[in-house]
This record gives structure tokens, C-alpha cells and sequence, in this order.
């Protein structure tokens, strides 16, 4: 008599060797060796924050200092800057999470709404400006690089997720989204195009690297 | 008193108690073997990602989340580095074709040894994520919600994997059935 699928399927398919074992364990004790402490998502995501954070501070501060903007300018964005702020927050975290299927849905939205926001908001500059469109879109990408590299190397440490990915790009966006709020008077159709453009490269640009780089966990 | 949880030692393990992952890794390095080798059926493969699995439990420690059931988080581990080691196999197909006999096959091809055998040419023959619900829900005993968070799909997705991976293993494998 034959035996069932089911049986088939729960019998052993062999043992791993005995030097196997010895090998896998071995690797183990080594990676401990170098690297005793564990790294914290959490502690990653506030990183990637900061860097974002950090960086706006730093343009806010040159743009007051060198004369193109001005504090009541800056405050008038504020609401806006906030939102982007929030924005950034709720992606990285969401990204860097373990789990939180829901919250990157939440990140989704939440960006939706400030890619709306940033373009709905904008009004008519009393002048055009000279230089052309590109100009902020190079800015903005030049400007997520730092956050990005940070961001990559945090989603390293996890297997390969598009979604995730996606989220994490979004989050260092904001930099570049920010930094246009900041230094950028043109009007919502620039907006709209130029900046919005520049927020989907570098998410575009996480998902293309993520995705090359070959992960140090596959921890989900 | 008896032997800490798998949750109590990867916390141990997480505040920095080194010896409870070796504790981990005796415990559970046999199942994420048996779990690896149906997924490649590829001994040597099978092997390297045992280690590849047991790394990434290293240095993903600090995602270990409390409240999380150690044993699944392992095997969702393993089980993301097959899936990656299989899409970078490029010749599976001929691999299959043509493996040799390697060791500890007998070489009068037994009854037993041909059974085994003719069972993982047919779970090759199943795309990996059939494979992989067949195998979780049916020698791991994973509920499909669990397959599911484990793929992002829903329930209902993950029990159609395994059902249709079941049917066309048992059409693959029809001559085995008990009759």
C-alpha cells in the first residue's frame, strides 16, 4: 500500500550535516563577534528624521542668512512644512517598521494628501522667476541623497519589500519637498510638475537601489 | 522549573545573553533545514542558507518585536531566503532534469528512496509560492491568515496557493495515493 500525500510530505528530507551545523554556528559566533549590539528600527527611523530635519534647519538657516527668504516668509509655510514634516515621520517609521501593513497604507495616503496640499496651496508669484524648472528638481534630488543613503542602509537590515521601499523614498522626499517650500515662489503648475517630479525620483530611486542591493537580513 | 520559551531566550538574546542563541539555534536548525531542502531540494543550497537564516536572525535581532512567536519569524526568514536564492537559480529546471545521484542515494534505486525522490521532483514542478504554502500549511502546520501576513496577500489568496499547489502535487504524484 502507497503512503498518502500527507505522509510523504511530513517525512524528513534528510538531516543537515554535522559540518554544517558546525559551519552555520561558526559564521554565527563570528558575525556576534564583530557586531555584539543589535540594531534598533526604531532608533533608524528617528535617524532618517533627523537627517531630514536636520538638513531643512540647515537650508532654512542659509536662505535667512545669505537674504532670499525671510523669517515671516518661512512662518507663512509653516502649516505646510509641518505636514511634510509629519509626512516624513509617518513614512520612515511605517517603512522601518517589522510589521504595520496598515500604517504604509496610512503613510500612502498621508502623502497623497501633502503632494495635493503642496500643489493646492501655492499662489501666484508676483514675477516669474528666470531660472528654469529643472533647477528644483536637481535641488530636491541633490537634497534627499544624504537622507537616502542612510535610508538604503536601514532597509538593508530586511528582505527586499517594493512597498517598503517605496515608503522609505517617500519619507527622504520630503527633504527636497521642504527645501522647496523654503527657497521655491513659483506657481502651483511648477509645483506640480518640477517638485512633484523630483519627490517621485527619489521614491522611484529607493525601490531601483533597494532592490540591487543584496539585503544583510531576510528578517521580515 | 522548565526550559525558557523560544520568546523568553530571543529576548534574552536581544539584551545581549549571547548563549541563548545557541540555545536557539540547537533547537531549531534541523526544521529550518527540513523546511530549506523542500523548498530548493538542493542539499548544499539548503546548507549555505541554513546559515544565511541564522545570520539574519543576528543581525535583524532588534526586529524581533515582543509579542512575536519566535518559530514563524524564523521560518518567514527562511523561507524569504529561498525564495531569493530561487529566483537567482536560473537553470532550476535543468538542475531537475538532470541531477545526478548524489549521497546517501542507493544506487539499486529502493522503493523508499524512489518514492522520496519522485515527491520532490514534483514539488520543484510547483511555482516557489505554491510550493511554499504547500509546505508551511501542510509539514509546518501554518494557519493560512499566517501565510497570508507572511506574503501580504489575503487568507483567502494563501489558501487558494496551497490548495492549488495540493491539487497538482497529488495529480503530479497520482500513481502514490492510497487508492
Amino acid at each position: 500500500m502507497r503512503p498518502s500525500l500527507d505522509t510523504l510530505l511530513s517525512r524528513d528530507p534528510g538531516s543537515p550535516s554535522p559540518q554544517a551545523l558546525e559551519r552555520a554556528l561558526d559564521s554565527a559566533r563570528q558575525e556576534l563577534s564583530t557586531s555584539p549590539r543589535a540594531a534598533n528600527w526604531r532608533m533608524q527611523a528617528l535617524g532618517a528624521v533627523g537627517i531630514c530635519v536636520g538638513l531643512v534647519l540647515a537650508v532654512a538657516a542659509v536662505l535667512l542668512a545669505a537674504g532670499p527668504s525671510s523669517v515671516g516668509l518661512m512662518l507663512g509655510r509653516a502649516p505646510l512644512l509641518g505636514l511634510l514634516l509629519l509626512t516624513c515621520a509617518l513614512c520612515a517609521w511605517s517603512a522601518l517598521m517589522p510589521r504595520g501593513r496598515s500604517l504604509r497604507r496610512w503613510s500612502l495616503s498621508l502623502t497623497w494628501v501633502t503632494a495635493a496640499a503642496l500643489v493646492l496651496t501655492r499662489a501666484t508669484p508676483p514675477e516669474a522667476s528666470e531660472l528654469p524648472g529643472w533647477v528644483c528638481t536637481a535641488s530636491h534630488v541633490a537634497a534627499a541623497v544624504g537622507p537616502l543613503a542612510w535610508m538604503l542602509i536601514a532597509l538593508r537590515g530586511t528582505v527586499f519589500a517594493p512597498r517598503r521601499a517605496l515608503i522609505a523614498g517617500l519619507a527622504v522626499g520630503t527633504t527636497g519637498a521642504c527645501v522647496g517650500e523654503l527657497a521655491c515662489q513659483q506657481d502651483w503648475r511648477h509645483v506640480a510638475v518640477w517638485h512633484l517630479l523630483a519627490w517621485a525620483l527619489v521614491a522611484l530611486a529607493s525601490v531601483a537601489l533597494s532592490s540591487l542591493l543584496k539585503p544583510r537580513s531576510y528578517a521580515p | 522549573m522548565g526550559s525558557p520559551t523560544d520568546e523568553a531566550l530571543m529576548e534574552g538574546f536581544r539584551a545581549g545573553q549571547l548563549d541563548a542563541f545557541e540555545v536557539l539555534f540547537a533547537r531549531h536548525s534541523r526544521r529550518v533545514h527540513g523546511f530549506l531542502a523542500r523548498m530548493v531540494r538542493d542539499g548544499p543550497l539548503a546548507e549555505d542558507l541554513l546559515q544565511t537564516t541564522f545570520l539574519s536572525v543576528i543581525r535583524a535581532r532588534g526586529r524581533f518585536e515582543p509579542g512575536t512567536r519566535f518559530a514563524p519569524w524564523l521560518l518567514t526568514i527562511a523561507a524569504n531566503a529561498a525564495r531569493d536564492a530561487l529566483k537567482h537559480q536560473r537553470h532550476i529546471h535543468a538542475y531537475v532534469q538532470e541531477r545526478p545521484r548524489g549521497k546517501g542515494e542507493p544506487a539499486d534505486g529502493s522503493d523508499a528512496w524512489e518514492v522520496r525522490h519522485q515527491l520532490e521532483d514534483a514539488l520543484q514542478q510547483l511555482p516557489p509560492e505554491q510550493r511554499e504554502a504547500v509546505v508551511l500549511s501542510k509539514v509546518e502546520g501554518w494557519s493560512f491568515e499566517e501565510i497570508a501576513e507572511l506574503r501580504g496577500i489575503s487568507a483567502g489568496a494563501a489558501r487558494l496557493r496551497a490548495h492549488r499547489g495540493y491539487e497538482r502535487l497529488r495529480s503530479l504524484l497520482g500513481e502514490l495515493e492510497t487508492v
